[in-house]
């Protein structure tokens, strides 16, 4: 079938398309995204100094809290960039997740290392699994409320959506974290803060392996259940 | 683009009369089968009418449509690899139906020279040179830099030069025999 042998198809894809035509509206421009992602992240980010307190923020020095806080920022900003990016098929601004991350962890945790020292913390393992727990919490609520502008996105590359989604929300726990966390161990912001960033930007990469495939399966349970019904309905 | 969006049946069908030919052309130079093109074709079509509300007036269409083309091949591509690792000949069969020079009979010699790039240079060129896109356009469908494009671009060509030379002169050596026949 050479393109001139392509009528045939093409009629029959144009009768498909016709039979379910109905207007849609247009997704928000990348911009509007973007400041929809990073309202979501304020929002939670307020909650969480609300409900937990500020007394990371004021046990840290000032430069301490401006360098983390400021770093933690401009990531939240290009995590918000990347969900946003990865969202709509060929969009202007969209690297790859996986290399965002590498960079924004290794920043962070320069950072980290040169703003905080070892300090000995009892109960490192109890205080940091607490703490963790807390972060993940606040990673879910954002990756949870998302969901509200994710749903209408092509989902072509539901890994690289998925990892994206995942460090926007990890992002926005870890921020809440320096804000609430006293701690000002390396050990305990390196491991247990920047380690929410990575679960959750995992939690999302194997979620976006997972559930398109669990949709698809679904989808062809169902397919054959209803040709079953039908079958039986016939017969 | 955004006729078709508002539901407009004579826009939808305008659109996919001009874009269909140069997308079907576009999986032709990457499959092994026509029916396969043909089915990746329909694939693309209803993705593009699943996430229609996806493209933002005043953005490169083409961009948008080959992305979404981009990604069914590289998804059947992926479950054909799945499915044929769960399989086990029972006959020994040839690798191809056809010859890798000859993976289209039937079609142009730019199809044929085509079919002889690597994946990457070769929907990079088919993009270019049989939809039209711009450098840009390309960039953009492909997510990757301009630069990158070009550069795929430029060691395409020089392959297809190499290729075209060869296949050139040995056409020169045909026929000096075929004269020489003659005589």
């Amino acid at each position: 079938m050479t393109p001139d042998e392509s009528p045939a198809v093409q009629e029959r894809i144009t009768r498909q398309i016709l039979a379910n035509l109905r207007p849609v509206s247009p997704l928000p421009r990348t911009g509007i995204l973007v400041a929809i992602l990073l309202l979501i992240a304020a929002g939670i980010v307020a909650a969480g100094a609300w409900r937990q307190g500020t007394a990371g923020v004021r046990a840290e020095s000032g430069s301490q809290s401006l360098v983390v806080l400021s770093l933690l920022a401009v990531a939240l900003v290009a995590g918000a960039m990347l969900t946003a990016g990865w969202m709509v098929p060929a969009a202007r601004y969209s690297a790859s997740p996986a290399a965002a991350l590498t960079a924004i962890v290794l920043s962070l945790l320069i950072s980290i290392g040169l703003l905080f020292r070892h300090e000995s913390a009892p109960n490192f393992l109890d205080r940091g699994i607490i703490c963790s727990s807390i972060g993940m919490a606040y990673s879910s609520s954002a990756a949870l409320l998302s969901v509200l502008i994710l749903r209408r996105a092509a989902w072509l590359s539901p890994v690289a959506l998925g990892t994206a989604t995942g460090m926007y929300a990890g992002l926005t726990a870890m921020t809440v974290q320096e804000i609430y966390c006293p701690i000002l161990s390396i050990e305990h912001i390196a491991a247990f803060h920047l380690g929410t960033v990575l679960s959750s930007a995992l939690i999302g990469t194997i979620l976006g392996l997972i559930v398109p495939h669990g949709l698809q399966q679904m989808k062809q349970i169902m397919k054959t259940k209803a040709s079953g019904i039908q079958n039986r309905q016939r017969r | 683009m955004t006729l078709y969006q508002q539901a407009d049946a004579v826009a939808t069908t305008v659109l996919i009369a001009a874009v269909g030919p140069a997308l079907l052309r576009y999986f032709l130079y990457h499959c092994r089968d026509r029916e396969e093109a043909a089915d990746f074709l329909q694939e693309t079509w209803l993705r593009i009418h699943r996430v229609r509300h996806t493209y933002r007036p005043g953005e490169s269409v083409l961009s948008w449509i080959y992305a979404i083309a981009r990604h069914v091949r590289v998804d059947g591509y992926r479950k054909k690899r799945r499915l044929e690792s769960h399989e086990h000949a029972t006959d020994i069969l040839p690798e191809s139906a056809c010859l890798p020079g000859l993976a289209h009979p039937g079609l142009t010699d730019f199809a044929t020279l085509v079919a002889e790039l690597p994946s990457a240079q070769r929907e990079i060129i088919t993009m270019l040179k049989v939809s039209g896109m711009s450098l840009e356009e390309v960039a953009q469908a492909t997510r990757s830099s301009v630069g990158s494009v070009k550069q795929k671009a430029h060691r395409a060509y020089e392959k297809l030069r190499a290729l075209k030379g060869k296949s050139g002169s040995q056409r020169g050596v045909q026929s000096g025999r075929d004269q020489r026949d003659d005589t």
